[in-house]
C-alpha cells in the first residue's frame, strides 16, 4: 500500500546507497521497518520519487547487515516462532548505532 | 691427509681474581706446590670432584669421517676445564696466545648438536667480535596476548577465601562467611564451592553411595551491594542467607536455585523483588523459610483490593504468566500434604513503556533507583486492573499492526537495536563497549542502556514475563503488588480419580505495611503487557492449559 501511495506506480523496490558507494536493492515494504526510511519515502521528497536513498553515515558492511535484517523482519513479522538473526560480534556496536540512527527500535510487530 | 678445519676451541679459563695466596692444592698430587705470581696451571683441580673424569672427543665433527683414520683425543677432567691429555690437541691453556702462535681466522660456526662447550661464559671474550651470528629473530613475532589482570583480593576476601578452601578441603557444607566486613566478593572466592564433595554417611550394612552436597552459605552481616552472580550456578545451594547487607536488587535468575529450602534477604536495600521469585516459590519444592522483611519496599499509594474476584485473578495469571493460580495443586512431586508459599495479586502500577534505547514514552516512569527514597517517593501510583494507560505512539503502532488488546503472544522478531545490543552485551569485552559510545561523535544516549544490558547479562540474563523470550533491554515494565501467603494443602482422595483439597492460607507478616510486596515484571515488546481484565468476562479457562 505504502509502496504506491502518492507515488503513482512507483517500483516495488528501492535502492539504498552506503557511504562507500555500495548499492542495495531492497523491497520497499521491508525497508519500512525503519522509521527513518519510512519518513524518507512517505513525504514528497526526492527519495520518494527516485526510490534511491543515500545513507551518508553508514558503510557498506553495516548496511548489508541492516538490509539482511529488513528481509528477516519482513519474512517473520507475522510469525510467533522466530529464529535469531546472526550478528557478528565485531559489527554489533556499529549496528547498535546504525539501528538507533535508522529508528529501528522496539515496535510490536 | 686432509687439513683439519680449525676446531672450535674452548675459551681460555677465567683467571681467578684472587690468586691462591701461597699454595695450591691439587688433588691427585701428593706434594704441595708453591705458586707465587705465575697462575697455577689449569688443572683438573678446578673441578669439584676429586676423581677427574676422562672423556674422549667422541662428539668431534670429524667422527663421521670413516675413511681416514682418526686419533681419538682424550681429555681429563670435566669439560669446562678441559685439559687435553693427548699431545695433538690444538686446545691450549697457553696463558698468552700470541697472534703468531695460534693464528685465528674467521671461523664458520656450524651447529653441533649437544656439544655443550658453547655454553656462554663470562670470560669468553677472545673471538666474540668475529663471530657472525644471524641477527636474532624478533622474540615475539605475534602481538602480546591480552592478559586480563586478575584483581587482587582484599584482606577480607582473602580471609573468606581461606574459609571457603577449608570447607572444600574438609567437605563441610556449612560455609559461614558472615561478619567478615566484605564489601564485595569476587567469583573466584566462591567458585571452589562448586566442587565441594561431602563425606557420605558410612554405616554398617549401608552401601557407600556418594551424595549430592547440601550447600549452606551464610553471607549475613556484610556490606555486599551486589548479589554474587556465581551463586546462580550452584544447583545444590539449599540455604542462602544474605541478611544485613546492602543489596539493591536481586537477579531474576535466582529462580534457577530450585533446591533452596531457606532464603533470607532481610534487612537489605531492596525496593522490589524480581517477579521470577514467584516462580521460585512455586518450583522450589523444599522452600520452607522465606525472610524478606524488613526492606525499604515500594508501597502502593492506595490500598484498595482491586481484585477480590478469584476468577478474575485466575484469568490474569493465565494470560499474563501462562499459569493458573492453583497450578501447584496438580504438582505430583509434592505428595498429598504440603506447604508452600503462594502469592495473590493485589494491585499493579501502570506500565512503563519505553524503547530499547531507554527513552520512556509513558506517563508513568519507574522511580530512579539511584535516588534516595523519601516516604513520598516510596509510594507508587496504582492502576485499575480493568484498564491500562497506553501512550499514543504505542497505541498507534498496536493498531497499525492489528494487535488486539487481548493478545498475549507477541509476534515478529525483536528489533534490530535490541538484537544488536544483546550481541554486544554478550561479547567478550562487553564492559569496555559503553565507554566507547561515550567518546566524541558517538550517540552517548545509547551508553546507559548498553551498560544496563551488560550488567543484566552478567547476572545471568532475564526473560520476558509474558512470552518468556530472553530480553536484555525490556521495553515494558510494571510492578505487581502481591501478598505472600504460606499455604497448607491437604489433599484427600475421593472415590474414583478425583480428590478434595483443603487449602489454608496464612500471611507471612502480620504488619499492615509489609503485607504487599512489590514484584517487578518486564516485557520484551510493547505487546507483552499485563492482561487487562474485563469484569464481565466469565470464561476463565480460555487458555485451556490448566
Amino acid at each position: 500500500m505504502h509502496a504506491t501511495n502518492g507515488n503513482g506506480g512507483a517500483s516495488k523496490y528501492i535502492t539504498l546507497v552506503s557511504k562507500d558507494g555500495f548499492e542495495f536493492v531492497v523491497l520497499r515494504e521491508a525497508s519500512l521497518c525503519s522509521d527513518y526510511i519510512r519518513g524518507m519515502l512517505r513525504n514528497n521528497m526526492t527519495e520518494a520519487r527516485t526510490g534511491r536513498c543515500e545513507l551518508q553515515d553508514i558503510n557498506g558492511v553495516i548496511l548489508e547487515k541492516v538490509v539482511e535484517y529488513f528481509h528477516y523482519w519482513y519474512k517473520f513479522k507475522d510469525r510467533e516462532d522466530v529464529p535469531d538473526m546472526e550478528i557478528p560480534v565485531e559489527n554489533c556496536l556499529e549496528l547498535v548505532v546504525a539501528a538507533d540512527y535508522l529508528g529501528m527500535d522496539s515496535k510490536p510487530h | 691427509m686432509e687439513v683439519d678445519e680449525p676446531e672450535p676451541t674452548l675459551p681460555p679459563l677465567p683467571v681467578p681474581d684472587e690468586l691462591p695466596a701461597f699454595t695450591t692444592y691439587i688433588p691427585g698430587e701428593r706434594k704441595r706446590s708453591r705458586g707465587y705470581l705465575a697462575p697455577p696451571p689449569p688443572s683438573p683441580g678446578m673441578s669439584s670432584s676429586s676423581d677427574p673424569a676422562y672423556f674422549s672427543s667422541d662428539d668431534d665433527p670429524a667422527l663421521d669421517n670413516y675413511l681416514q683414520g682418526r686419533r681419538k683425543r682424550r681429555y681429563v677432567g670435566s669439560w669446562f676445564d678441559q685439559v687435553p691429555a693427548s699431545s695433538d690437541s690444538v686446545m691450549g691453556d697457553d696463558a698468552d696466545p700470541g697472534p703468531s702462535s695460534n693464528p685465528r681466522h674467521k671461523r664458520h660456526l656450524k651447529r653441533q648438536p649437544d656439544s655443550g662447550v658453547w655454553v656462554g661464559q663470562d670470560a669468553a671474550t677472545d673471538t666474540d667480535g668475529d663471530i657472525d651470528l644471524p641477527p636474532l629473530a624478533a622474540r615475539f613475532p605475534l602481538p602480546y596476548p591480552v592478559v586480563k589482570r586478575i584483581p587482587k583480593l582484599g584482606s577480607e576476601e582473602q580471609r573468606a577465601q581461606s574459609v571457603v578452601l577449608a570447607c572444600v578441603d574438609d567437605g563441610r557444607e556449612d560455609v559461614d562467611l558472615s561478619q567478615m566486613g566484605l564489601a564485595s566478593i569476587s567469583d573466584s572466592v566462591l567458585e571452589p564451592l562448586a566442587g565441594l564433595t561431602p563425606i557420605p554417611v558410612v554405616e554398617k550394612d549401608v552401601p557407600f553411595v556418594p551424595r549430592d552436597p547440601i550447600l549452606k552459605l551464610f553471607l549475613g552481616n556484610n556490606q555486599l551491594s551486589r548479589f554474587p552472580s556465581v551463586l546462580l550456578d550452584f544447583q545444590h545451594l539449599t540455604v542462602l542467607s544474605i541478611r544485613n547487607n546492602r543489596l539493591t536488587e536481586l537477579p531474576p535468575t535466582i529462580a534457577k536455585l530450585k533446591n533452596l529450602t531457606a532464603l533470607n534477604i532481610a534487612n537489605n536495600r531492596l525496593r522490589h523483588l524480581p517477579g521470577e521469585l514467584i516462580d521460585l516459590m512455586e518450583s522450589a519444592i523444599g522452600l520452607h523459610t522465606l525472610n524478606i522483611h524488613p526492606n525499604p519496599f515500594f508501597q502502593p499509594k492506595h490500598r484498595q483490593h482491586l481484585l477480590d474476584n478469584e476468577v478474575l485473578q485466575h484469568i490474569y495469571e493465565c494470560r499474563t504468566r501462562g499459569r493458573g493460580v492453583d497450578g501447584f495443586l496438580v504438582d505430583q512431586d509434592r505428595g498429598d500434604n504440603f506447604e508452600l508459599f503462594t502469592t495473590v495479586l493485589r494491585a499493579r502500577t501502570p506500565v512503563q513503556f519505553s524503547n530499547s534505547a531507554g527513552h520512556v514514552l509513558s506517563k508513568f516512569i519507574f522511580p530512579d533507583m539511584a535516588q534516595r527514597l523519601t516516604d513520598s517517593s516510596k509510594q507508587l501510583e496504582t492502576e485499575n486492573l480493568g484498564s491500562m494507560a497506553i501512550p499514543q505512539t504505542v497505541q498507534q503502532h498496536l493498531e497499525s499492526s492489528g494487535e488486539s488488546k487481548r493478545s498475549f503472544r507477541p509476534r515478529g522478531p525483536s528489533s534490530l537495536l535490541a538484537t544488536a545490543m544483546r550481541v554486544a552485551a554478550r561479547s567478550k569485552d562487553a564492559e569496555s563497549l559503553p565507554d566507547l559510545l561515550r567518546t566524541d561523535g558517538c550517540p552517548s544516549h545509547l551508553a546507559d542502556p548498553l551498560e544496563r544490558a551488560v550488567v543484566v547479562n552478567k547476572m545471568g540474563g532475564q526473560h520476558c514475563t509474558v512470552c518468556k523470550r530472553e530480553t536484555l533491554c525490556p521495553v515494558t515494565e510494571w510492578i505487581e503488588f502481591r501478598e505472600i501467603r504460606r499455604t497448607t494443602v491437604d489433599k484427600k482422595k475421593t472415590a474414583g480419580d478425583g480428590y478434595t483439597a483443603s487449602i489454608k492460607h496464612m500471611h507471612i507478616s502480620a504488619r499492615e505495611d509489609e503485607a504487599w510486596v512489590p514484584f517487578v515484571r518486564r516485557g520484551c515488546s510493547w505487546a507483552c503487557t499485563p492482561n487487562v481484565l474485563d469484569p464481565s468476562d466469565k470464561s476463565p479457562l480460555v487458555n485451556g492449559n490448566f
